[in-house]
Order: C-alpha cells, then structure tokens, then sequence
C-alpha cells in the first residue's frame, strides 16, 4: 500500500512538469507581449526592453522555461508581472473562495445523489423513479450557467432574498453552490442508480436474502457498500474537476476565486501568475484523484491486494 | 413411514418479462421427508432453480409470480406467510446454496462477518463470543481452518468459497437445504469433495436436502428419490431403484440417460436427444415433450398427459394408460 | 431467466450491428432522443431556406426591440431589436457544426493515436499516453480556456481548443477497445494466417471499437454544446452579433433585471439538444450492452 503511494506521487513528478511546459508554451508562444500590454499602446521602445529585461521575458523560449523550472526547483515560483506580489500570496487570497464553492456543491451533490440515486434504485420503475429520471436527465443537460442565470432571476431578481454577486458573506455562496452542484448532483444520481440496481441484481444479494437477512439490512450493508465503489471515484472526479471548473460560475456572481484570477492572468500575459494558478489546482485535484484510490482500497479488499502487489 | 417435510401442490410459476409471459414452472407436484434426499433433474431451463426460489419465497420481484399451488412447510403453507415470517424460515428452516460460489458471497465483508450473520439474525440472543465460537465451529466442520474467518472471499478458491457457502447454509442447522446445481462451478477433482461432505454433513446433522442437478450420476450417489423435470413439470418421479432400475420410463428420462456417456456399454455413440426444450414463452399444446418424443401419437399434441402412479412411481406420459 | 444468446456469428460484422440496432429501436428513450436530435439537425441544415442572415439574424432594428411573441415573431424580438426565433435556429448551426466537427477532430486523432498505443504498446504507448494524462490533469475546463484566452475568441480557436480536451478521452477509449480485442481469438488467428497489422486494425479493430466509440462520439458532441455555450458566455468562444446559444445568454444576461425572458429560448435549445444526444448515448451504452441495462 505504502510502495503503492509513493509509486502515484513519484508519478505526479513528471506529469506537473508536462503541464508546466505546455502553459509556458501557451504562453510565451500566442501573440502579445506582457510588458506591452503593462505599459499600454503609449509606451516608448526604451520602456518597454526596460521592463523586458526586469520581468525576465527578453529571453528565448527554452531559456525562459529553463529559467522558469529553475527557480521553480527552488521553490521560487516568482511575483506577478502586473501586481509584482508572489504569486502564491495571490493563488491563496483567492483560492478559499473557490474551495468553498467546490467543496459545498459537492457537498450538496453526493447529499441528494446517494439519497435520490438509492431510492430510485429501490424503487425501480415506480411513478416516482420515472419522474426523477426524467428530471436527471435534463438536469444533466442544462448548462450551468443557464442554471445560474434562472437562479438569479429567481432569487434576487423577484423574489430579492438572495444576492446575485459577490463573496463576502456564507448567503453569498447559496446559489453559486446550488449552480454549480446541479450538473454534479444529477451526475451522482444517475450513477448510484445504475450502480444499485447492477449490485441489487448480484448472486451475493440473493444469498444475503437466503440468510433471512431484513430487506434494510440488504440494502444498506450488502449493497451499498459495494455499489458505492464507482461512485466514490466519480466523486473524487467531480471534486478535483470543480476546483478547476468553477470558472464559470465564478463569472456569473463575481466571486473573485482562482478562475477568474486564472483569466485576467491569461489575458494579462502574466506568465508566473498562471502557472502558479492552474499548477497548484492541477496538483490539488491530483492528490483528490490519488486520496479517492486509497479510499477505494478501503472499501472493496480486492483493490487493496491489488495495491499491494 | 417418515414424516412430510415439505410438500409442493400444483405450483406454477410464471414470470412476466418485457417479451411476455414466461412459463417456468407448470402444475409441478413433489414432496420431501425428513432426512431424505431428493434430486431434482432436468436441462438448464426446466425450471429447477425456480422451484427452489419459491420454496424460499424469493423469486424476483415484480417479475416472477407464484400463479397457483400451494407449498407445505411441516404441514404449514408457506403462501399466507407474512415477510418476517418467511424471514425467519430462510437461512434458519430452510437454506439455499446457490450454483456459483465465486459470486455467491459478498467481496467487502469477511467470510466470518458473512457466517457470523445468519446466525446472529436467527439467534439473536446470542452474545459475541457465542456467535464468534459457532463460526469457528462451522470452519471447521466443512475442513477450513477457522484462522481465515478474517479473510475476504478473493483469497479462497472455489472449492473453499463453496465449502464456506456451505458453512453460512448449515450454520442455523436447517430442516432442509435447497443447493442449486452446488458443484456445477467446481473443478471435477474438487466437485467429488465438496460433495462427499455435503453429504456426510447432511446426515449427521440429519438434515433433508433438494438437490438440483444435471448429473445422474451425483443423484445415483446421494439421492433417495429423484423429480424429473421438464419444460416446467414434473415428468416423472420415484425412489432412486424406481427411476434407475424401474421397469417403465417417460421417454424423456430415457433420453437423458441415453445421453450421458456409459463405460461398460458396448455402443460407442452416446443418443442425445433431437431438438431444444421449448420456449417457455410459447409451449406447445398437450404434451410439452411431445415434438421431441420418439413416441409422439396424435393424442401427445393435443390433450396433457395424465399421472401414472404405480406405487411411489409417478409418470406424466399417455404411453402407459 | 436469461434469454437465450440466439445469435450465431455467421456474418460477425453485419449481424452485430444489425443486434445493436434493433436493441436499440427497441429502447423508447433512445428513439425519442433519436428524433429529437434528427428534427434539431435537419432545423440545422434547412435554416437557411428560410431565415436569411443577414435581415433576420443579424440586422439590428431599435424600433422592433423587446416585442412580445406574436405571429411574425415567435418567440419575440431581443434588446436590438431582432427576431428571437431566428436567432434561435440559426444558433442550432452553429452549435450542431462545433459540437460534430470536434468530435470528428478529436474522433481521427484519438483514434489514431489510441490504435498505435494500444496495438503496438511499448514505447510508443508509453509516450502517447503520458502525453494523455498531462493534458488530463489540467482540471476542468482549465486548458481550453487557457488556449481561448491566449490565442483570441473566433470559430478555429474555439475549435482546437476544445478538441484538444477531448482527444485524451477518445484516445483512452480507443485505446482500451483496442488492447481488449487485441488479445481475442479472432485477432490471434488472423496474425497466425500472416495478416498484415494495417489489415488487422482495419478489418477486425475497428469495426469492434466502433460501439464504444459511437457512445463517447454522442456524449462528445453533447458537452462540446455545453463548452461552446459556457465560453461564449464569458467572451472566450463565438462572439456577438452571432448568435449562438451562450453568446445570446451572454447578451441576455444584461437585461435579466428588466427582460428576464430573453434567457429562456436559448437556454430551452441548448438542454433540448444535450438531452436528445445524451438519450442517444445512453440508448446506444444500453443497447451495446444489455445486461448493462436496467
């Protein structure tokens, strides 16, 4: 198990260092200049090689990356080109933000996805079974913005009991949270359906039904533990994809977290900033990915045998 | 004479699937004493298993229904009992041991954990140590070191997997145990084992048993009297000496016998029997094994054979009016 | 009671095909879905027969601005004065030629590059798919909208952006396909009769790998709507005056306080296209695997 971990981790090694070239490459290879861009169209030649020469970015490619990676070696990921803070005083000022978006609609979303996706299962092909999979369905297919957009008029717009911007207060996240959660939420809905419903099926519920064992007992114990197994991956998925995913939302109620802080860093050119950003989420939703398998390997004993070989 | 266990009456079952009504089990009769032996033959399909799952009351839900006869447990109908009643009866009166023990057991529980709880649920004033004690018991009793009760059922093969089946099914020592084709996963090595213990358990424990199975020559070893069933009914039925050295057969029996090899015979082909079983959906007029009968006369496909009885001989077939 | 496999390979390829077809005729759902995204892909191909571009979809009118529905205009007119029903089909184009012409992007390279991992492994699937799992690890919509903000909005940027995204996920798929049917007996007879590898990949992989391919292509094609929807609506994808879905929501959302009706058409289009492709993919999932199907 131990040799298990270390091999994942040593693996991240050159995964980060793939993702921070292809950024760098992005970067520093599209058009535009960040000293330019800094200092405006006005600008003197003079100025602008000034500013060249201080930000680092009058080098070569390969020189810049080589650059880069080694200060980034040492720890030593750089300052923003335009706010001239280190970058990560800036990644952490905003990244509570969007842990708490992500963390609450996921939250939300194993809440009424094990609830619903396990009574629908029990349920099979009831009135009420139907209805919820209909209502998954599109709920799926609905875009989250469009859902941000109806909460909005909803919420601050008629009824005016909720904000429709900002992230000062817990009733600021109400809707941003229940926006980006629906796509999740009917997600893990459908899952545990289908994963119920292919376990209530199994020879194993059959015996533990020969057992006399109570129809709650097989539900909740037999079943469910092992119909749990893939939705516990989709939920380590959902929950490192929405660190990165929220972006969307954030934009809609102008919450200042690390998507909007990733696009102004985009457009600004501000090299450090981006990488620094989309590394440390990237590594973030790695460590999700990696602490989900181990938890995987506590609930089904074969996968822990198989991590141990 | 030894005492009824269990009785089934006229029990047909059907299910209902998305391409119509199935007809898996029709007007079948057979009965069990106490202690004894029965083996249930026929081909995959006969409707064999879903006997049993309606002794256990367990037919799939919404799909499979009861749609009359009566099953007697000790002289009581098991048909008006209420679910905890009936809950009450499984895994303590009467066990199941399904076909395939590499699915029949949950992966994320112990083997222990899995023994453990039938006897807990039918003794519930058991404590701890008792329940702890009677699992230890049980490994034993069917030749597993009791040590490997923390296992989980990866780490056994087949034949270990079916020997703690076995355990879970004899650990509330049941009136009678239903095991469903219990070697037919096993290597053939293992397949003799599993059954000589079965067996041997079976009668120290004096329990009866309805053994499902497509091999006579299993039923010629263990069994005391064997059912034949066909397309949903019982063909013909009778003590073991009737069926292997009685006099008269339903041409089904015949056929299943002619197809299975025989050493000491003199014939170098084996006579398997033309045609498939009938689709349960659709099953034909009269005599359902009339298309495939050697015999077959006009009044075969038109009106249902009647019950020949001759003793504890029971055959369903108009050669022997 | 498992019904009989009564499928005999006579004519592997047909038959298999024609077995997935019928099951999936047979799947209601799939058949609404079905339809529903064959009305919404003829509305796509047809529009222009009927909307001109220039007078009905883009040509700003003030004085007919935010007119509730009537006879000649449907669903009403937008804060400029156009036709919302117009604007409304005429985005199906778009949105219908984004979310096909990234899967079929994303479709030949992943393809390409999932056979060569997973038939000739070694290296070369070493390298392929470490790349893959870089461009994995980036979360969410991250690199997409990282490409977008770098290179500039516009249809072609849009385009490789989102297609890069999705080529990880093909590759994967076909990779797996691939490695799954490598080792069946027919790959291992057709080698053993001196079967060459192109012959192999093209007469027996690929007509094998196709299902699980159609299934991803069709749930492709439904978040490639949604990803061109949600850039556009933060001003990374198609900008206005064109209107497509998410640029039209993008617009509406400044008029949400006065014209809330402005977000309900677009937002209807985009979940009923999503949804119809989604009963699809489903239907297609179910009846490539029946016991899968509950």
């Amino acid at each position: 198990m131990h040799r298990y971990i270390i091999k994942r981790l040593l693996m991240l090694i050159p995964v980060m260092l793939g993702i921070s070239f292809i950024l760098y490459a992005i970067m520093t290879l599209t058009p535009g200049d960040p000293a330019q861009l800094i200092l405006g169209p006005g600008a003197t030649q003079e100025a602008i090689d000034q500013l060249r020469a201080e930000l680092g970015t009058d080098v070569g490619f390969w020189e810049g990356y080589v650059n880069w990676l080694t200060d980034a070696l040492h720890g030593e990921f750089g300052t923003s080109y335009r706010s001239k803070e280190p970058v990560f005083d800036e990644v952490f000022a905003r990244f509570p933000n969007t842990l708490k978006l992500a963390s609450s609609a996921i939250i939300i979303s194993v809440i009424f996805g094990l609830a619903i996706g396990i009574f629908q299962a029990v349920h099979q092909y009831s009135l009420a079974d139907n209805i919820m999979s209909g209502a998954t369905l599109v709920l799926t297919s609905m875009p989250d913005f469009w859902i941000g957009l109806i909460l909005i008029i909803i919420f601050a717009v008629w009824l005016k009991v909720l904000p429709a911007s900002g992230a000062n207060h817990w009733y600021n996240f109400i809707m941003p949270a229940i926006t980006a959660s629906i796509n999740y939420t009917a997600n893990t809905i459908r899952m545990t359906r289908s994963s119920m419903l292919e376990v209530i099926r199994s020879d194993y519920i059959r015996t533990a039904r020969a057992k006399g064992v109570p129809e709650r007992t097989v539900i909740y114990k037999h079943a469910l533990k092992n119909a749990l197994l893939p939705v516990v991956t989709l939920i380590g998925i959902n929950l490192g994809w929405q660190l990165g995913g929220t972006i969307i939302v954030e934009q809609i109620f102008a919450i200042p977290g690390i998507g909007t802080l990733m696009i102004g860093a985009v457009r600004g050119k501000d090299t450090p900033l981006l990488m620094a950003s989309v590394l440390f989420v990237a590594l973030l939703s790695a460590l999700i990915n990696l602490g989900t398998d181990i938890l995987y390997a506590y609930i089904d004993p074969r996968i822990k045998a198989e991590y141990s070989k | 004479m030894s005492e009824k266990l269990l009785e089934i009456k006229d029990l047909s079952v059907v299910y209902h699937t998305e391409d119509g009504e199935v007809y898996a089990v029709n007007h079948a009769d057979l009965s069990i004493n106490k202690g004894e032996t029965l083996g249930l033959v026929g081909e995959t399909g006969a409707g064999k298993t879903t006997t049993c799952l309606s002794i256990m009351r367990l037919l799939p839900e919404k799909l499979g229904e009861i749609i009359s006869g009566d099953i007697l447990l000790n002289g009581e109908s098991i048909m008006s009992k209420s679910e905890a009643e009936m809950r009450s009866i499984r895994g303590n009166e009467v066990s199941m041991i399904f076909q395939d023990p590499m699915t029949s057991l949950n992966p994320v529980y112990t083997v222990g954990d899995q023994i453990a709880e039938v006897i807990q649920i039918h003794n519930p004033n058991y404590t701890k140590e008792q329940v702890e004690k009677r699992v230890d018991e049980m490994f034993l009793m069917v030749g597993l070191p009791a040590e490997r009760k923390t296992e989980y059922p990866h780490q056994f093969s087949g034949g270990m997997k079916q020997r703690i089946v076995i355990a879970m099914a004899l650990a509330c020592e049941p009136n009678l145990i239903l095991a469903d084709e219990p070697t037919t996963a096993l290597d053939v090595t293992i397949q003799a084992q599993v059954l000589q213990m079965m067996k041997d358990l079976k009668e120290k424990l004096n329990t009866a048993m309805i053994l499902v199975t497509h091999d006579l020559g299993i039923v010629a070893q263990t069994c005391d009297s064997v059912a034949v069933m066909y397309a949903g009914e019982v063909i013909e039925n009778g003590t073991v000496e009737d069926i292997f050295e009685g006099e008269n057969h339903h041409p089904y029996t015949v056929g299943l016998f002619g197809s299975i090899p025989d050493l000491t015979s003199k014939s170098n082909r084996l006579h398997p029997i033309d045609g498939l079983m009938p689709d349960p959906s659709n099953l034909p007029k009269g005599c359902k094994f009339s298309p495939r009968c050697p015999h077959c006369k006009d009044i075969c496909k038109e009106v249902e054979p009647p019950v020949i009885k001759n003793g504890t001989h029971m055959i369903r077939c108009h050669l022997y009016k | 009671m498992s019904v009989g496999t009564s499928a005999k390979p006579k004519y592997k390829k047909r038959s298999q095909i024609a077995m997935i077809w019928r099951r999936f005729i047979k799947n209601r759902m799939a058949m609404i879905g079905l339809i529903l995204f064959a009305i919404m892909l003829i509305i796509a191909v047809v529009s222009p027969l009927f909307i001109n571009y220039e007078t009905d979809v883009i040509q700003q009118t003030i004085s007919e601005r935010f007119m509730s529905p009537s006879a000649e205009h449907l669903f009403g007119t937008d804060q400029f004065g156009r036709d919302i029903f117009s604007r409304v089909l005429w985005g199906a184009r778009i949105s219908m030629s984004v979310g096909v012409a990234v899967v079929i992007i994303s479709l030949i390279i992943g393809s390409i590059l999932g056979a060569v991992a997973g038939f000739f492994g070694g290296i070369a699937d070493n390298i392929i798919m470490r790349f893959m799992d870089i461009l994995l690890a980036i979360p969410g919509t991250m690199l997409a909208i990282t490409i977008v903000a770098a290179l500039g909005g516009g249809i072609q940027n849009l385009l490789l952006a989102l297609s890069i995204e999705q080529i990880p996920k093909m590759t994967r798929i076909v990779r797996s396909s691939v490695l799954t049917l490598k080792t069946q007996d027919y790959i291992e007879a057709a080698r053993a009769c001196g079967t060459t590898n192109a012959r192999i990949i093209y007469r027996h992989i690929i007509p094998n790998a196709i299902g699980p391919i159609l299934v991803q292509a069709s749930l492709t094609v439904a978040r490639t709507i949604i990803s061109v929807a949600s850039m556009s609506f933060i001003g990374l994808g198609i900008n206005p005056p064109e209107p497509e879905w998410g640029a039209m929501l993008s617009e509406a959302k400044n008029q949400l306080m006065n014209y809330p009706y402005l977000v309900v058409a677009p937002g209807v289009a985009i979940i009923l296209t999503v949804t119809s492709l989604t009963l699809v993919g489903d239907g297609l999932r179910d009846a490539l695997d029946p016991k899968m199907k509950n």
